[in-house]
């Protein structure tokens, strides 16, 4: 078992087809299908993922049109739910443009947005809901994006059928008993359902690989 | 004021001036000190706080200036208030405004943040000293309680030590000198360890004990002048009334000490007025003399009077000071003196007789003297001249002496001989039966050649043995038994006896 130093390390491993087992966000799980390299074998059975889009509760900005021009806060460039897929649909779906601020966390997007650093903020539900009532009253929410499928593990396609049906048996196995359960918490994996591409395929028309800041995004622009 | 009392009220002044000290002294200067000490940590945590809120705020990380400046209000309880405001002075942090704190104890920083030349914002803080001191107030608060606890547990403790090693034993003490000023030598005193006042009781036991025996040895002297056969007056140099009077004197005054306490001198001395009394011991009161020997007659109960010689002085030992008068009847001195005048008289009349006579005997011994001595002088004469040799012995046979006559027979020198037995000068075996001879005839009385003349045979110093003719007289000379034996050396005698004979037979 490995892990990677930071998100571009893992990312450059993907392209290169070092792991033979990986756990993936929806966007690289997209990636490395179209790619043909990894397969994926179980996905989160829990709840998609969904950015939001907040302003302050007072905030004249009550549709995302009328963020044309404005300042939005963004944790990172490359986050999914709270970055990529807002600004994919802002940009595909609502034609707008933004001028986005990266503030490094959820935490700050929010605090950006109640101190009017900027109109806005691209968020997740999970992480506003864990603000204090003080920032989380002081915020609504203008907008939910769509929902893109959870995080999966995938397996190299140089591996085996037979042993990429071990594993994937195993997990769906930890799955049923109590223990199996507490131990994919931590990944963190609700529930291990048998994941397919066609889960991610959907997300290949929502434009994202414009938004992709990141080595697989080269990778997609190179082919 | 007691012991245990002064000792209290010194402690409790001591103490409250070390609490006075704590609270107005050093109370003060700690927190000025800790004041001084929070301005510089409060500096120190602001340079810090700035210097990392620096990055977070060009990365616009708001959660990140959130969460440091909240726990920087979390951490210190003292901030009470602090808010960070960007270049521009909006209110960064925290989302809702705040109200400035007041209260003297409020104090107010402002720190820039700056980046290089920039200036990103401004912390401000307000910080509660009371809080801050909180716990060094506490503190103080604690360590004057415990202070005064301490003070209040070790004054307790030595004032219950006091009272039991000092106050109480010194009490006991006390009392028990009072006892012994008071005359009661007996009650011994409380024994109270060997620290100072164990040795002060000691001290004073040992006193005790002495004076006991000094009571005793008074009450034994005061016994002995009671029974003294001289007169002992005491009485005041003042008022001159007896104080003290022995037995003695009260016996032959025929007085009792009640009687005589109300008298003086005067009344007993019909000699003497007041006045002239007085006077008379004037020469002791100014202490020109030591005493006063005088005689005088003393005047009975029963006005019959007696001679008296007296001995009278000041004694100053005691005060006021008093008169002693040591006096002895000297009625019998007299008569004793008196006979011995009449006896001295008979006896120089005795002597006197005596001597005439023993003049008398004197010249009459002397002049039987001078006879003696010539008829002696005439017999040593005769002796030394006469021709027959004369020796005399004792009863034991030594030779008291031997004439120049009988010297010349033995050939010795008289003061080789004499002192010597007779015996050397006698041939075996008459030499050694001669003591037996001797002895024989003291016992018996039965003279074997005394008083008759007789042949025997003699020894000379040179050994040889001759003949002699021996006559032996018993004189007694005062008592002792002398034997003078009178001789003559008959060897030619002998010769010419044997050559007659031989020519008688011849014829």
């Amino acid at each position: 078992m490995t892990g990677s130093l930071s998100i571009p390390n893992f990312e450059a491993s993907i392209n290169l087809g070092k792991f033979d087992f990986a756990y993936m966000n929806p966007y690289q799980v997209l990636q490395a299908i179209k790619k043909q390299e990894y397969v994926p074998l179980v996905r989160n059975g829990g709840r998609k993922l969904q950015g939001i889009i907040v302003v302050r509760k007072d905030s004249p900005f009550t549709t995302p049109e009328l963020l044309d021009g404005k300042k939005i806060a963004f944790p990172s460039a490359n986050a999914l739910g709270a970055s990529i897929l807002v600004r994919a649909e802002l940009r595909e779906k609502f034609k707008i443009k933004i001028l986005p601020v990266y503030v490094q966390t959820h935490s700050s997007v929010y605090l950006s947005v109640i101190l009017g650093e900027t109109a806005a903020g691209g968020g997740v539900l999970s992480t506003l809901d864990k603000q204090k009532p003080a920032v989380r009253n002081a915020l609504k929410i203008i907008y939910k994006t769509r929902l893109a499928p959870p995080h999966a593990v995938m397996a190299n396609s140089m591996v085996l059928r037979r042993q990429r049906g071990k594993v994937r048996r195993a997990f769906l196995e930890m799955a049923k008993t109590k223990e199996g359960r507490r131990l994919l918490e931590k990944i963190p994996m609700r529930d291990a359902v048998t994941a397919s591409a066609a889960d991610y395929w959907p997300m290949a028309a929502w434009g994202l690989e414009k938004i992709y800041a990141g080595p697989l995004m080269k990778k997609a622009d190179g082919k | 004021m007691s012991l245990r009392k002064r000792f209290f009220l010194l402690s409790l002044v001591v103490a409250l001036a070390l609490v006075g000290f704590v609270l107005f002294y050093w109370a003060p200067k700690a927190e000025f000190q800790s004041l001084k000490k929070l301005e510089i940590d409060i500096s120190s945590k602001l340079e810090i706080t700035s210097s990392a809120l620096v990055p977070l705020i060009l990365q616009k990380n708001f959660a990140a200036i959130y969460e440091d400046l909240d726990t920087l209000l979390k951490e210190n309880s003292d901030w009470v208030a602090l808010e960070f405001r960007d270049a521009k002075g909006r209110r960064i942090f925290p989302l809702n405004e705040i109200q400035p704190p007041k209260g003297k104890t409020i104090r107010i920083y402002n720190h820039k943040i700056t980046f290089g030349k920039n200036t990103l914002g401004t912390l401000w803080l307000a910080v509660d000293t009371r809080k801050s001191l909180a716990y060094l107030k506490s503190q103080q608060r604690e360590l004057t309680v415990v202070l005064i606890i301490g003070i209040l547990a070790a004054l307790i403790i030595a004032v219950y030590f006091i009272e039991r090693f000092v106050s109480r034993p010194a009490q006991l003490l006390s009392q028990a000198i009072d006892r012994l000023a008071e005359g009661d030598y007996q009650s011994p005193l409380p024994e109270t360890g060997n620290d100072e006042l164990g040795r002060l009781s000691a001290s004073f036991n040992k006193m005790r004990k002495d004076l006991l025996k000094n009571a005793g040895m008074i009450e034994r002297l005061g016994q002995i002048m009671d029974e003294s056969v001289n007169e002992i007056y005491i009485f005041d140099s003042e008022t001159l009334q007896f104080s003290q009077v022995n037995k003695g004197a009260r016996n032959n005054l025929g007085y009792s000490m009640e009687e005589l306490n109300r008298m003086t001198p005067i009344d007993i001395e019909p000699e003497m007025t007041e006045e002239s009394f007085r006077n008379f011991v004037k020469p002791l009161l100014w202490e020109k003399r030591p005493f006063i020997t005088f005689t005088t007659v003393h005047r009975r109960k029963d006005d019959t009077l007696y001679p008296v010689e007296a001995r009278l002085q000041l004694s100053k030992i005691i005060e006021p000071p008093v008169f002693v008068t040591i006096v002895q009847d000297i009625t019998e001195r007299l008569e004793t003196e008196r006979q011995l005048l009449d006896v001295n008289d008979n006896l120089e009349k005795q002597v006197k007789e005596r001597t005439a006579q023993l003049r008398m005997e004197n010249e009459a011994r002397k002049k039987a003297q001078r006879v003696l001595e010539h008829h002696e002088e005439r017999l040593r004469t005769i002796l030394e001249t006469a021709p027959d040799g004369i020796i005399t012995i004792d009863q034991t046979g030594i030779i008291e002496s031997i004439n120049p006559a009988a010297e010349a027979i033995f050939g010795y020198e008289h003061n080789e001989i004499i002192g010597k037995n007779v015996r050397v000068l006698m041939p075996e075996p008459v030499s050694g039966e001669h003591d037996g001879y001797l002895k024989n005839y003291l016992k018996t009385g039965k003279p074997r050649i005394i008083g008759q003349a007789r042949e025997e045979e003699g020894k000379r110093k040179n050994g040889e043995v001759f003949p002699i003719s021996l006559t032996v007289g018993e004189t007694n000379v005062r008592g002792e038994v002398l034997f003078t034996a009178s001789l003559r050396d008959i060897t030619k005698y002998k010769a010419v006896e044997k050559s007659l004979r031989r020519a008688k037979i011849k014829s």
